[in-house]
């Protein structure tokens, strides 16, 4: 018998590809053929970047990973670092996730009726809802950053003039003890 | 059990689509973390410019005077009449899209309006309705539309989201500059006080105090003297700081980012070592103590006023020529405006290397050298002694800032310095590079924190190609000569790359520059061990 | 403007004009208005509108010398300078001018060699609006000059020469000249991309469709007249040259077709001065590209700078002039 697991392995591709063009649809409609296009990773890191982060995703969830390693959530994070500082909501910046779904189910339909695999389907899709709820902490800890950086870049900007402050401060609140 | 009953992943979200509208019908909204500030309405009063108020971009009523229409279309016919650039740029665009591409804010955002010819055709749809007999004529047809309320928002949005950094005009094949449209359209929100307090903020302190902090001339001297006895401590030598000296050869003038902020100090204290070392006679001046010049990101006549400063305090100390410092856009205000606008400077000799006798014959006219073109020169002749060794634990790259590689060609001095002074250097990929740089996405007065989501989003392109090279050749160091992309490529590489810190050069400079007299060093400037001293540092510590 | 839309109306206005020849000369018989005075009043508002938008520039000052510098500057000896991307002197300037103007060096740049996800190297897709702009304008410029034939006599040997290389490919009769291919193919490819491409097409507006369309069109109706109709081309000369002589005769016989030709090329020139295709004058005016970049060695003059309001030094001394003193700062007023 065929497993999912095969099936998915010799389908990656089309699926990717699928699943990468469900995606870029959240990308206004003007910007959306050359993010899909253009394939010069320097001129158009946000493709390479989801493309990147989604090859992995997917060979690790096929591999049943559990996400639990620094490796595999490199992937995960490479496509939500970039999602979470452009013009998305937080339920946007994380749905491509489900996308995945979508595209498993086109791609597999005929064979998973013919062979009957609904239940590892489901159980892979329960991965991919567990990839969603890691991703949506890895959301949060990018926006945290984000505020981090206004906080920190506030302080750095004038680091100098708040250190000298600071020892001036200090000299002024021992002088006293000493005399 | 069929699949058809299983509930689309699709219907969980709504709004993926973005709608299908003409780019005249697509609203501007102001989302928090993509625009900037507007200015206080003292740092607008203070110089004496249009229409301070308290306002919010997001509110409806942006407070503005009552025949605000007529005063920027007057203010438009003015600078089409005075401007070659600007009227040349409005009428020959052709659309070929060739710049499209290019701007790292529609890289690394995806928002159609920040292809630069969009961003211009915000304005040439204005000046096709007033100015051309099409445009009054047919309208929509030939792309022109009236000025109102919603084409001034846009325009406030657009044009404070643009950093001048004259990527697109590269690849124009009329050189069509974007940058030249941008300064234009922040001129005319100007007239009617529209502009972003982290520009006017910087221009009025500046105006006032000589630096962008507002730092009066006593707190100067505290903060520089801080950076000397860090000096000492890191070398044992207490370096000369010679401020508003009269009859010095030289005059120094640097961005105050290198005094106020780290990493900026470990370059200042990088020339500090550097003139210290070589016995330079010059002086710094508290009065033009800002190399910076946010006269860029407002209007002409800012420049002029804020720039007037260098020349006059090089007159009144009468120096012989003016030396500056490790910025981006001081540097196309340096070699692009300031002799024009405040020159000739007669009163001052060609600049000439007290140590080589190199003549700068590139900088004959305005008299002022890039500290780049002044070491790199030192270097070739040997004047230097240096052990770039100790800057082994630095596997640097090196970011070229806008300004210095598009207006002024300052590419390989740079690089120079920094071969001669490290030994691991990697260049990032081909089309990142050079004249071909991409923004820190947060210069002409955008590096601000309000605005750190938008920076994020231009800084991508950047940051990508510095992790291209992290993770090729394990850089750990970004280079960069520019006091804005010192404050914003750090919070960038903090987002997109952690492992990588940024710097100037000089900082590299003075760590490898061996000094007479000096203790033996144990420490970079930045006080982190040097390559071997790993263990003497801890001895200490017991 | 919906894209769409936008093509449409471009295409209904050229078919209009096609519509106005036909009749007008057809049905209505107005050969003599088609063939004498609509050509001249065209031509001169192409000439007198092509002088006044260039004078128009021109009057216009340049008030800062703004190079795009796309290498390394002159600066130290040794250091090697990039002549052609960071003109120094006035010649180099010339040089980066021509390269720009007859190669389109800056559109070229988006020409590279490129590694794509692997090792192996392929070019950027922005390849080919060079290329086809290449192709459009140097077949529009052989076009142009091939015409001469019909307003001289006799014909210069570099014309004929001309025409000569261009049918090199004797394949049809009457010679179909490889530049007129060239010509329809560009004109088309060009067009293509600005409907196919999203971003472009999200630019476009009918004034970019329009004259597209509008040369498209000159290139059929000139093929349509040479293969098809087989237009008597000695009564197009005599038409012609009688036309350069300010004494022009009508001929008889000359097919609709022709007047077609001619009805909209006289649109194009009426239209030229006051449309984009202006960049044929504008690029050697622009000032990023035709500025040397000597900004520090060479003062460059602003006619119209004035004096500004500046916060002097002694107005600075004044505010600080205690602290200065306390932190043992000269000053010039005690």
């Amino acid at each position: 018998m065929v497993k999912l697991q095969d099936i998915l392995i010799t389908k990656r591709r089309a699926i990717i590809q699928d699943w990468f063009e469900r995606a870029a649809h959240q990308y206004p409609t003007d910007a959306r053929k050359f993010l899909a296009t253009e394939e010069n990773r320097f001129a158009n890191p946000i493709r390479a970047s989801l493309l990147d982060g989604m090859n992995g995703l997917y060979d690790r969830l096929v591999a049943g990973e559990t996400f639990e390693t620094q490796d595999s959530c490199e992937f995960l994070d490479t496509v939500i670092r970039v999602r979470a500082v452009q013009d998305l909501t937080a339920a946007q910046a994380i749905g491509f996730i489900f996308f995945l779904k979508d595209a498993a189910r086109a791609a597999l339909a005929g064979e998973i009726r013919r062979e009957g695999m609904l239940e590892e389907l489901l159980t892979f899709e329960s991965k991919i809802d567990n990839v969603a709820l890691l991703a949506f902490n890895m959301f949060m800890q990018c926006r945290e950053k984000i505020y981090d950086l206004k906080a920190t870049e506030l302080r750095n900007r004038t680091s100098r003039i708040l250190e000298r402050a600071c020892r001036i401060w200090d000299a002024q609140e021992r002088a006293p003890e000493e005399r | 059990m069929s699949l058809e009953g299983l509930p689309k992943p699709e219907n969980l979200h709504i709004d993926f689509e973005a709608p299908q509208t003409d780019w005249m019908e697509t609203p501007t909204t102001f989302r928090s973390g993509t625009f900037s500030f507007p200015a206080a309405p003292k740092n607008i009063k203070y110089m004496g410019m249009a229409n301070p108020r308290e306002w919010s971009p997001t509110e409806e009523d942006w407070k503005l005077p009552d025949n605000w229409r007529q005063i920027i279309l007057d203010g438009l016919k003015e600078r089409l009449e005075k401007f070659r650039s600007f009227r040349l740029f409005m009428d020959i665009c052709v659309r070929c899209g060739a710049c499209a591409d290019k701007c790292h804010f529609f890289l690394g955002g995806g928002d159609p309006k920040n292809m630069p010819v969009l961003r211009a055709e915000l304005l040439r749809s204005v000046y096709r309705k007033d100015y051309t007999l099409a445009g009054k004529i047919l309208g929509r047809m030939v792309g022109a539309r009236d000025l109102d309320l919603k084409v001034l928002k846009e325009w406030f949005y657009y044009f404070y989201q643009c950093t001048e950094c004259r990527r697109c005009s590269l690849y124009c094949p009329y050189g069509i500059d974007t940058a030249e449209i941008t300064m234009i359209g922040r001129e005319l929100l100007n007239l009617v006080g529209l502009n972003i307090n982290w520009v006017q903020e910087p221009v009025a302190n500046c105006f006032r105090t000589g630096n962008h902090l507002g730092i009066p001339p006593h707190g100067l001297i505290d903060m520089w003297e801080f950076c000397v006895d860090d000096i000492e401590n890191v070398t044992g030598i207490r370096v000369d700081l010679p401020v508003n000296r009269k009859g010095a050869e030289i005059l120094m003038v640097t961005p105050s980012g290198d005094y106020f902020a780290d990493p900026g100090t470990y370059t200042f204290m990088g020339y500090l070592m550097l003139f210290h070392e070589l016995g330079l006679d010059y002086t710094w001046s508290t009065y033009a103590s800002e190399g910076g010049n946010f006269g860029l990101f407002t209007s002409h006549e800012t420049i002029k006023r804020l720039n007037a400063k260098i020349y006059a305090e090089a007159k009144r100390l009468g120096v012989k020529w003016i030396l500056g410092g490790e910025c981006g856009h001081m540097w196309r205000v340096i070699h692009q405006y300031m002799d024009t606008m405040n020159g000739p400077a007669d009163f001052l000799e060609v600049p000439k290397s007290p140590f080589t006798g190199t003549v700068f014959e590139n900088a004959r006219s305005s008299k002022m050298v890039h500290i780049t073109e002044f070491t790199s020169d030192l270097i070739k002749h040997g004047k230097l002694n240096l052990d770039p060794s100790r800057n082994d634990k630095v596997i640097a790259t090196y970011h070229d800032s806008c300004n210095t590689a598009r207006a002024a060609g300052l590419l390989d001095e740079p690089r120079y310095v920094i071969k001669a002074v490290c030994n691991n250097f990697y260049e990032m990929p081909e089309n990142t590079i050079r004249e071909e740089t991409f923004c820190c996405g947060g210069g002409a007065g955008l590096g601000n924190d309000e605005n750190i989501e938008m920076r994020m989003r231009g800084g991508f392109p950047r940051a990508n190609a510095v992790n291209y090279v992290r993770d090729e050749h394990g850089v750990n160091r970004l280079l960069c000569m520019c006091a804005i992309d010192r404050a914003t490529l750090t919070a960038l590489m903090h987002y997109w790359a952690p492992d990588v810190e940024v710097g100037g050069i000089h900082e590299l400079v003075a760590n490898a520059l061996i000094m007479k007299g000096e203790d033996e060093r144990k420490t970079d400037l930045r006080g982190e061990p040097l390559p071997g001293m790993e263990d003497m540092e801890e001895e200490e510590d017991v | 403007m919906n894209p769409w839309y936008s093509v449409l109306i471009s295409l209904f206005i050229v078919i209009g004009l096609v519509l106005i020849a036909l009749i007008g000369v057809g049905s209505i018989g107005l050969n003599s208005l088609f063939g004498v005075y609509i050509p001249y009043v065209a031509f001169a508002v192409f000439i007198i509108g092509f002088i006044w938008r260039v004078v128009e520039w021109a009057r216009a000052p340049v008030p800062f010398k703004i190079p795009t510098t796309g290498g390394q500057g002159k600066s130290l000896p040794w250091m090697k300078h990039e002549k052609l991307d960071s003109p120094f002197t006035t010649g180099q300037v010339i040089v980066r001018m021509l390269l720009e103007v007859f190669l389109f060096r800056s559109l070229f740049r988006n020409v590279k060699g490129e590694l794509r996800g692997g090792p192996r190297l392929t070019f950027a897709s922005s390849k080919w609006l060079w290329l086809f702009g290449i192709l459009f304008h140097y077949s529009f410029l052989t076009i142009v000059l091939r015409h001469l034939r019909f307003f001289t006599e006799p014909v210069p040997q570099w014309v004929q020469l001309i025409s000569s290389l261009d049918g090199f490919f004797e394949i049809l009769v009457p010679t179909f000249f490889l530049t007129d291919a060239a010509f329809l193919l560009a004109a088309t490819l060009l067009f293509l991309r600005r409907v196919v491409i999203p971003q472009v097409r999200y630019i476009s507006l009918p004034n970019d469709y329009f004259p597209l369309l509008l040369i498209l069109g000159i290139g059929i109706s000139g093929i349509l007249m040479r293969q098809v109709f087989h237009v008597d081309l000695e009564k197009v000369k005599e038409l012609a040259i009688g036309l350069a002589a300010f004494s022009p005769t009508v001929p008889k016989e000359l097919g609709s077709v022709f007047y077609v030709h001619l009805f909209l090329v006289s649109v194009l020139a009426a239209y030229i001065p006051w449309s984009k295709i202006m960049h044929a004058a504008g690029v050697f005016m622009s000032p990023t590209r035709n500025m040397a970049n000597n900004n520090r060695a060479v003062r460059h003059i602003n006619p119209w700078n004035y004096p500004v309001k500046v916060h002097t030094y002694e107005e600075y001394e004044d505010d600080f002039r205690a602290k200065m003193k306390e932190v043992g700062l000269p000053v010039d007023k005690e």
